[in-house]
């Protein structure tokens, strides 16, 4: 009886973090689809890119977020790995902790009238002690240069 | 103090260059803020206390380097990096990085 009530209690937790993580996702995307008009680009010689266009201001912005992994989905994650070679839960904390960092770059941008971000960059790293006993902590740093085009 | 990440500054002529500039911080959790963490450890998601701690480490790197950058009696600092390093557990390091520069507008460079 015990042991069915420890593994439902579990079943319970894992399907009510994999609700909060689709909510998540969500939400990412939602906020995404509101910044499309937002130009994103690698380029690094400005000059020769927006040729037609005036650059009336330019300053650095970034984007900071800490990420961390579902334990309950890293331990699974790991024991499946063995047979797929292919962690999913930090995948999708990659994936998620690296468009959230863009996200809130855009945002910081925005609020300061920039029409276009380019030269972004990303700086990554784990604040987890170990790698297997507790899952990974990602801290993503991006920045990149807003422009501010004359109207 | 105009920074930015690309080779020039757009619509500026560069006068002289002052060399790299660069400003650190590190920056480790309180035991109240690895306390709060701690539940997100299972949940998973964002951990806001290390988001802040982040963002207040890269702050003041930043503001290091434009403080090296003034000194050196610069008004722009161009080709900025950043990296970011774990120390020890839950100890974080930003180190910027960047060309410290005079610039000044198109039209006075011309005259």
């Amino acid at each position: 009886m015990i042991y069915f009530a420890v593994f439902l209690a579990v079943f319970i937790i894992i399907v009510f973090l994999e609700i909060a993580k689709h909510h998540h996702f969500f939400y990412l995307r939602k906020h995404e689809n509101k910044y499309k008009s937002f130009e994103l680009c690698n380029f690094i010689n400005n000059e020769q890119s927006f040729s037609d266009k005036k650059i009336i201001n330019c300053f650095l912005v970034t984007g900071e977020i800490v990420v961390c992994t579902n334990f309950f989905q890293y331990i699974f994650d790991y024991c499946i790995c063995i047979i797929f070679g292919k962690i999913f839960s930090i995948e999708e904390s990659y994936d998620y902790a690296r468009r959230e960092a863009v996200l809130k770059m855009e945002k910081n941008a925005k609020i300061l009238s920039a029409d276009t971000i380019i030269n972004v960059k990303y700086s990554v790293v784990n604040l987890s002690p170990s790698a297997i006993i507790s899952p990974p902590q990602i801290a993503v740093l991006a920045y990149g240069t807003a422009l501010t085009f004359e109207k | 103090m105009i920074i930015s990440n690309i080779d020039t500054v757009p619509n500026m002529k560069m006068i002289c260059h002052y060399g790299l500039v660069s400003g650190n911080s590190v920056r480790t959790r309180t035991k109240m803020e690895e306390l709060m963490a701690s539940s997100k450890k299972i949940t998973g998601g964002e951990i806001n206390s290390y988001t802040d701690l982040l963002e207040l480490a890269r702050q003041e790197a930043v503001d290091r380097m434009e403080d090296q950058a003034k000194n050196k009696g610069a008004n722009a600092i161009i080709n900025v990096r950043f990296n970011t390093s774990m120390i020890s557990v839950g100890t974080i390091e930003v180190y910027v990085y960047g060309t410290a520069i005079k610039v000044t507008s198109m039209d006075l460079a011309r005259a």
